[in-house]
């Protein structure tokens, strides 16, 4: 049984067909990597899945049920974490804010239940560098953070409250190439603890080494499911860029 | 605790967001002391007070507003209107804490009709809030017809709890400014509450995707600004014993202009319940000050402009370096 | 822009420093409207003449919180004099009365406090207008131009207390002549006050009279006379200075209009406390500036003043 099941989604927007059927799974512990040029579907895809968008046709099964997301909060209720680089965490709120935010740990002062900052910040600060995340300050504004050091905070929220499945989109993109190896040893490490990782990128090479197994999306159609060890990076290439005969 | 190689002068501003307003404030309380020392005779700072309270508890409410990020310009009207709801209401026997009630949860009420409109009808709340103030302000005057209406013996009482002498001309209403500022501290630094609030105005996507429903939030700082809002005009009710139809005309601007020199940033997400105190102390002492040194009363329009485009400005500033866009 | 700031407010303050005596008038009239712009004139004229420094204090837009803040804050300056308009009993009675007794003279200018006795603000004196005067003065000089059949008093403002006072002098001094006279509401809309005064005007065909209170109640009676034809027949008379009111007097569509002269409200009342806190003089009573009766004969002389701002 696969913990993600999604079958036959189409997706329509007005008169652009962005997804026209596509099946698409991932496995418990899996990193699968979705590939494809731009306009090719991957967004559309995922944006279904983290419950942005509503598919017009198909189902999905997670964690063996069928599950109808309405809304970002119930894929995220349902161990779905996306990591948008700007969408996943507040800007002018500092790390430990943004790592509790929805989930706060608080104590009871009398009758009153306030912020129990000294746990929250220890705890934010230990779980990220039990991913080896190294932060600064977990009290620093997360405006402050580099593009990669935003990502690996919300990473490290995900894996901390549990997530079942991390959406990662174009993590490496705009990141140093320091940091691009801090991100992918990342998503291996949170892939052994058997998290299931969804990656959509360009760069064929930073997925290949992290993936497991690749989907390749095309006009909205799937038009490769294959595992590692059956193609090269540069076969994956000439899949979404055929070269002009 | 923690240790920082990102722009140092920058993160004083984030460890002490109301930096800005202490200094003003101090330089303010300098140049008018300076040149005319009955600025700082008690008698007159006691006077600075009562202004600052009137203006500070509509300030309180209009602050978490913005933080939550919106608008709130309706505060004028409901200012007038409440205690216009509670004198009609005492004049005609029913009694004054229950008429005080009423008002008060009218004060609210129309607040949550605000956030609501603005959440649900997706409306920026600089709309919907200035269709409210037209349309309560139009009450106002439909119900005074123009004319003052007095405050009953009936509500004496009730009105004084909130506004009120003691002492040598002191005010009940800056205790209640002062309470309310340490309120307004506690629930957004210390409970879950505030951090939603944060949140919401800071990126809404990224609180509700966390479960916050930001619309719920935004709808009860709109429900609290509005009840401030009314707290304060039965306050300053009170004072001048009767309610004038043109009473809090403009105010929301000024409570506007008091929250953005105490650092709370236009777009939301960020602010404090202390920058908004010291705010409202800034703009009560320079109307006064310049009196006291002999500037015609209208310089403090000009000013007051002045003042809010470069709080304003240097809000951004800060904002640009912290969210760096 | 801070330093501009400092130096600005060096060389407001050295003023106030070398002032002798420093006064704030403090209305309810905003620095813009004409009519007060006149009664500033009037004050800073007698300033300079006397070597005082006075300040003019009034909200921008009508706001009574503005003006009893602008009050307290003046009072706090522990200025030499004040002078107030006693716009609202209730709300200037406690800060006045403060102010009085820690020493501050008062004179009140424009609008006074109604009561006697030992409720009234102990002000040194009152500067200004007295409305019931103003009915009851007009009246009187329609009496010796004629005696009207029937007389109607046309208010644009119900409930208004300076109105409501004209009204009452207009009566009280034609009913011991036995001349009918009744109020009637015309509103602040000219289009309804001319429907409601032809109305009246038809129901009562020997009405020869038409009082009004303000020019918002003279344009429609003016206009009323035009259109029924009645000029000559019917005549109208005004209140309040505006330059239609003057062309009118001199085209002779409205016999007299009221002045309240209201230059010598801001004049006299920096005049009087001068010679008050020099020489401890006091003027004992109410100064009147007004009613000032304006007619055919004299609103020569009245343009001319008006040309040079001290009307």
């Amino acid at each position: 049984m696969s913990l993600l099941e999604a079958k036959g989604i189409k997706k329509s927007f007005g008169a652009v067909d962005a997804l026209k059927g596509v099946d698409f799974r991932v496995e418990e512990g899996e990193v699968v990597g979705l590939l494809g040029d731009n306009g090719a579907g991957k967004s559309t895809l995922i944006k279904i899945i983290a419950g942005y968008y509503h598919h017009d046709e198909g189902h999905i099964f997670f964690d063996g049920k069928e599950v109808n997301f309405n809304t970002p909060r119930d894929s995220h209720n349902a161990g779905i974490e996306v990591v948008y680089q700007d969408l996943a965490l507040v800007g002018l709120m500092p790390v430990w804010r943004n790592f509790f935010l929805g989930r706060e740990v608080c104590k009871k002062v009398g009758p009153l239940k306030i912020l129990n900052k000294h746990e929250m910040r220890n705890v934010s600060r230990q779980g990220l560098r039990g991913l080896g995340i190294e932060i600064p300050s977990v009290d620093q504004a997360v405006a402050f953070l580099s593009g990669g050091q935003r990502q690996t905070v919300a990473v490290g929220r995900g894996v901390h409250f549990g997530a079942k499945l991390l959406i990662l989109d174009e993590p490496t993109a705009a990141v140093s190439v320091r940091e691009t190896e801090a991100i992918l040893s990342l998503i291996e490490r949170v892939s052994e603890k058997g998290i299931s990782v969804v990656l959509v990128a360009h760069n064929i090479y930073h997925v290949y080494r992290v993936a497991t197994r690749f989907v390749v999306l095309d006009h909205g159609e799937k038009v490769a499911d294959v595992s590692k060890d059956e193609v090269t990076p540069e076969d994956l290439i000439k899949i979404i860029a055929p070269p002009l005969n | 605790m923690a240790t920082n190689n990102n722009g140092p002068l920058i993160l004083k501003y984030l460890r002490f967001k109301e930096v800005g307003g202490v200094v003003s404030l101090v330089a303010i309380f300098g140049i008018f002391g300076i040149m005319n020392p009955q600025f700082l005779s008690l008698g007159n700072l006691v006077t600075i007070s009562t202004v600052a309270a009137e203006l500070g508890l509509v300030t309180m409410g209009i602050n978490l507003v913005m933080i939550s990020g919106e608008f709130d310009l309706s505060v004028g009207s409901i200012f007038a209107l409440t205690p216009i709801i509670f004198a009609l209401l005492a004049k005609n026997g029913v009694p004054a804490i229950l008429a005080v009630i009423i008002a008060l949860a009218f004060a609210a009420g129309q607040g949550i009709v605000n956030g609501v409109v603005t959440t649900k009808g997706r409306i920026p709340s600089f709309i919907t809030t200035l269709g409210t103030q037209w349309f309560w302000r139009g009450v106002v005057l439909a119900v005074t017809g123009g004319f003052p209406i007095l405050l009953p013996s009936s509500g004496k009482f009730i009105a004084e709890i909130f506004g009120g002498r003691f002492g040598p001309n002191m005010r009940w209403s800056s205790l209640w400014f002062v309470g309310f500022t340490f309120l307004f501290y506690f629930i957004l630094d210390w409970t879950r509450y505030g951090n939603w609030i944060s949140a919401s105005g800071g990126n809404p996507s990224v609180a509700d995707a966390m479960g916050v429903e930001s619309w719920k939030i935004k709808t009860s700082t709109f429900m609290i600004s509005g009840l401030m809002a009314g707290l304060a005009g039965i306050a300053t009710f009170a004072r001048f014993r009767i309610v004038d139809p043109s009473l809090g005309v403009e105010m929301e601007l000024q409570a506007i202009t008091a929250a953005v020199i105490g650092g709370t940033l236009m777009t939301g997400g960020y602010g404090s319940a202390f920058g908004a105190f010291l705010g409202s102390i800034i703009l009560a002492s320079l109307n006064n000050g310049l009196i006291l040194i002999g500037a015609p009363a209208y310089w403090y329009q000009a000013f007051v402009g002045i003042i809010l485009v470069a709080a304003a400005l240097s809000n951004i500033r800060i904002k640009k370096k912290l969210v760096g866009e | 822009m801070k330093k501009v700031l400092v130096i600005l407010l060096v060389v407001l303050s050295s003023s106030l420093l070398l002032a002798e005596m420093n006064f704030y008038l403090v209305s309810h009239g905003g620095p813009a409207d004409p009519f007060w712009g006149i009664v500033m004139k009037g004050m800073n004229d007698a300033a300079e003449k006397y070597g005082v420094n006075a300040t003019y204090l009034g909200p921008v837009k009508y706001s009574l919180q503005t003006f009893v803040n602008n009050l307290n804050a003046a009072i706090a300056a522990k200025p030499d004099g004040l002078i107030v308009t006693i716009t609202d009993v209730n709300a200037v009675e406690e800060p006045l009365k403060r102010a009085i007794s820690s020493g501050i003279p008062v004179i009140a200018i424009n609008v006074p406090d109604p009561r006697t006795g030992l409720d009234k603000i102990p002000y040194i004196a009152y500067i200004g207008n007295n409305e019931y005067l103003g009915g009851y003065n007009g009246a009187m000089y329609v009496l010796s131009q004629f005696t009207p059949k029937r007389a109607v008093i046309a208010i644009h403002e119900v409930g208004h207390a300076g109105m409501e006072m004209r009204a009452k002098g207009i009566m009280d001094a034609l009913s011991p002549k036995g001349i009918p006279v009744e109020k009637l509401n015309i509103t602040v809309d000219p289009s309804k006050g001319v429907s409601v005064l032809e109305g009246y005007l038809r129901k009562h065909p020997d009405t020869d009279m038409i009082f009004t209170l303000g020019p918002i109640g003279t344009l429609p009676a003016v206009t009323v006379v035009e259109d029924m034809g009645l000029e000559g027949k019917v005549k109208v008379s005004g209140f309040d200075l505006t330059e239609e009111m003057l062309k009118w007097i001199e085209e002779g569509k409205v016999l007299y209009t009221v002045d309240q002269q209201q230059y010598l409200q801001g004049y006299l009342a920096v005049e009087f406390l001068y010679f008050y806190k020099k020489y401890g003089l006091s003027p004992i009573g109410d100064v009147l500036t007004g009613p000032f009766i304006i007619t055919k004969d004299n609103v020569g002389p009245v343009e001319n003043s008006v040309k040079e701002g001290y009307r």
